[in-house]
């Protein structure tokens, strides 16, 4: 048997021998670190899943877009619950320099079903630039044709999750599906959207051309639910945003509305990712602390308790630096495990939280190497002291300590 | 020249204003291969006399040679190094180490060790020697006195050393065991080993080929 090789397994047994003996403190101080380790690991995760939303959200929006959504007028308002931007302000928008192209968007949730199978969805009002400027690609089947803009055809396009759920993996093009009690023929499916940052799918929904929607859906609509509006080519972002706040300030009251551009979402992320990293990160710093605090003294005490151990080693022939790698290997370990269980406590908070924060639930790998490094300065550094005091304890007194 | 060369050696033990003398002008050499008995009552400072030979503790003034290098000259890795590799260590209660079972107690020095040997078939031979085989995985707790004080001597010599120190080595021993432990020191003695050891007890002073007595701090008699 190769003797060094011996030395070290004894070196790695004894480790966890102590570690056994100890169990008390080893437990103790592995709570602590992992809880901070935990918490570290969620803000990583948090603001990975926050930032994977904004990028959704900008994909979403698509580039050189505006964004405007109704708000629903202050708190105080009689009127509440109404959408407060109506087709005046879209032509007024429509106008402003730099406007390529425009289109609102209304919807209503429905009753949708194809024989005796029934689901709610929302159909959605298509006018003639609607497809083009909230960027819908097809699957299956077409768009509607100019004349169908004009007229009261009773055609829809639907969503694949509509799709799926009626009709299964078949082509649902050519058949017949009825908002509330009118019947409609698909002409197209249109490619997946995804999800909005709450989670809702834009996969459901059912749309249709505006006369129709008017006649059918909503007769006396004026109200819309948001604006979107593509700048021409070479138009400087900024000045097109200031010009369709002017308008819109001059129309409505602040809450009216609520403009989303890459910009704001980006400043939203920033004030929402601030805010969990000072907190979250002002926790697991806090918890870290104490936990190193918390090691320290746990650590003294061994000391104290195991000081013939170390008279007796040394006697052996320990040298001060043996006498501290020993309990530093002790810290360590007791390290490492703390970063494996707490991540594992932080992965297990992501799964169950993030969903309630309507954040995507992300397992950033980088977190666990963040981790060991944290739990390992914690260890290393609390032990640092108590392990040095035990490598400079009197080797007399040491092993005359023990009773 | 002799392996333990110790000249006008003092211990100033200082507690506040207290100050102690437990060592006045030890002057004492011990041949290689010899066999010594230190002897005296309790607070003679025989007890302290062999810390400082097995420089775990140092003289408050005199030179002490091992080897013929000057131990007060040395550094703490170089002392650990001398403990480690010349000397080992026998006290009166054992400090076996209560978590490693018997094998890997035994082989504790070879942890600090720079000696290239196969340590763990030199401890399964020494640990037969002495006549605890059988015993190899057994904690501490599960031994008796006497089988506990076996396993350190073979600890004491699983690194080869010079010198076995042993500190009241039957001190907690019945007589039977305290024969057995006295009959493998002197077995090791005759086999070249030199032996310094720290008593009370006649009787197990009696296998020694020299004994020195301690009183107050000075040497009496060889």
């Amino acid at each position: 048997m190769d003797a060094s090789l011996l030395t070290k397994d004894l070196f790695i047994l004894t480790v966890f021998k102590v570690l056994r003996q100890n169990l008390a403190r080893t437990l103790f101080a592995l709570s602590g670190i992992s809880l901070g380790i935990a918490s570290l690991v969620f803000i990583v995760a948090a603001i990975e899943g926050s930032n994977q939303n904004a990028q959704n959200i900008i994909q979403l929006l698509g580039p050189n877009s505006i964004f405007v959504r109704s708000g629903f007028g202050d708190k105080n308002s009689v009127r509440r619950l109404t959408y407060r931007l109506n087709v005046q302000d879209f032509r007024a928008l429509k106008q402003v320099y730099g406007i390529r192209s425009a289109a609102f968007l209304m919807l209503k949730q429905k009753r949708i079903s194809v024989g005796a199978e029934a689901r709610n969805a929302y159909t959605v009002s298509a006018m003639k630039d609607f497809l083009n400027v909230f960027d819908y690609r097809l699957k299956t089947g077409r768009f509607f044709r100019l004349d169908e803009y004009s007229s009261f055809p009773k055609i829809c396009i639907i969503g694949t999750e509509l799709s799926r759920f009626f009709f299964g993996d078949t082509d649902p093009v050519g058949k017949t599906i009825k908002i509330s009690k009118t019947s409609f023929r698909i002409i197209g499916v249109f490619a997946p959207k995804g999800k909005l940052p709450s989670g809702k799918s834009l996969d459901d929904r059912l749309i249709i051309p505006i006369n129709t929607y008017r006649k059918f859906i909503e007769p006396e609509y004026k109200r819309l639910f948001a604006i979107k509006l593509k700048l021409a080519k070479d138009m400087d972002y900024d000045y097109v945003v200031s010009q369709v706040k002017e308008v819109l300030s001059l129309r409505h009251k602040k809450d009216d509305y609520v403009i989303v551009t890459p910009e704001t979402v980006r400043k939203f992320l920033n004030i929402f990712n601030m805010t969990l990293s000072l907190y979250l990160g002002l926790a697991s710093l806090i918890a870290l602390f104490i936990s190193g605090f918390v090691m320290s003294n746990i650590f003294a005490i061994n000391v104290r308790v195991r000081a013939w151990e170390i008279g007796i080693r040394r006697a052996l022939g320990a040298t001060r630096d043996a006498i501290i790698v020993q309990f530093m290997a002790e810290a360590l370990t007791i390290s490492l495990m703390g970063a494996v269980l707490g991540s594992l406590l932080g992965f297990l908070a992501i799964w169950w939280i993030t969903p309630l924060l309507k954040i995507p639930t992300v397992f950033p790998m980088k977190s666990l190497f963040l981790a060991i490094c944290f739990s390992s300065a914690t260890g290393l550094i609390s032990v640092w002291m108590p392990a040095r005091s035990a490598a400079y304890l009197n080797m007399v007194h040491a092993l005359k300590s023990r009773l | 020249m002799a392996l333990i060369q110790l000249r006008g050696i003092n211990r100033i033990f200082r507690q506040g204003e207290l100050e102690v003398q437990v060592l006045k002008d030890i002057t004492l050499d011990i041949e290689e291969g010899d066999f010594v008995a230190i002897m005296g009552a309790s607070g003679s400072g025989k007890s302290t006399l062999m810390y400082i030979i097995g420089c775990l503790d140092s003289p408050t003034s005199g030179n002490y040679f091992f080897k013929g290098r000057d131990v007060a000259l040395l550094d703490d890795d170089s002392l650990s190094q001398i403990r480690n590799e010349s000397l080992g260590f026998i006290f009166q209660s054992f400090y076996l180490i209560p978590y490693l079972n018997v094998l890997e107690n035994v082989l504790v020095p070879s942890l600090y060790s720079s000696k290239a040997m196969d340590f763990n078939k030199r401890a399964l031979s020494l640990l037969r020697e002495v006549g605890m085989e059988e015993r190899v995985r057994f904690l501490p707790s599960e031994l008796s006195g006497g089988q506990k004080q076996r396993v350190a001597i073979v600890r004491s010599l699983i690194n080869a050393p010079e010198v076995v120190l042993a500190d009241e080595p039957t001190g907690q021993l019945d007589s039977k065991s305290s024969r057995q432990v006295m009959e493998i020191l002197s077995r090791l003695n005759s086999r070249g080993k030199t032996i310094i050891l720290v008593t009370h007890d006649p009787e197990t002073a009696r296998y020694a080929r020299r004994i020195i007595y301690l009183k107050d701090g000075c040497i009496t008699s060889h």
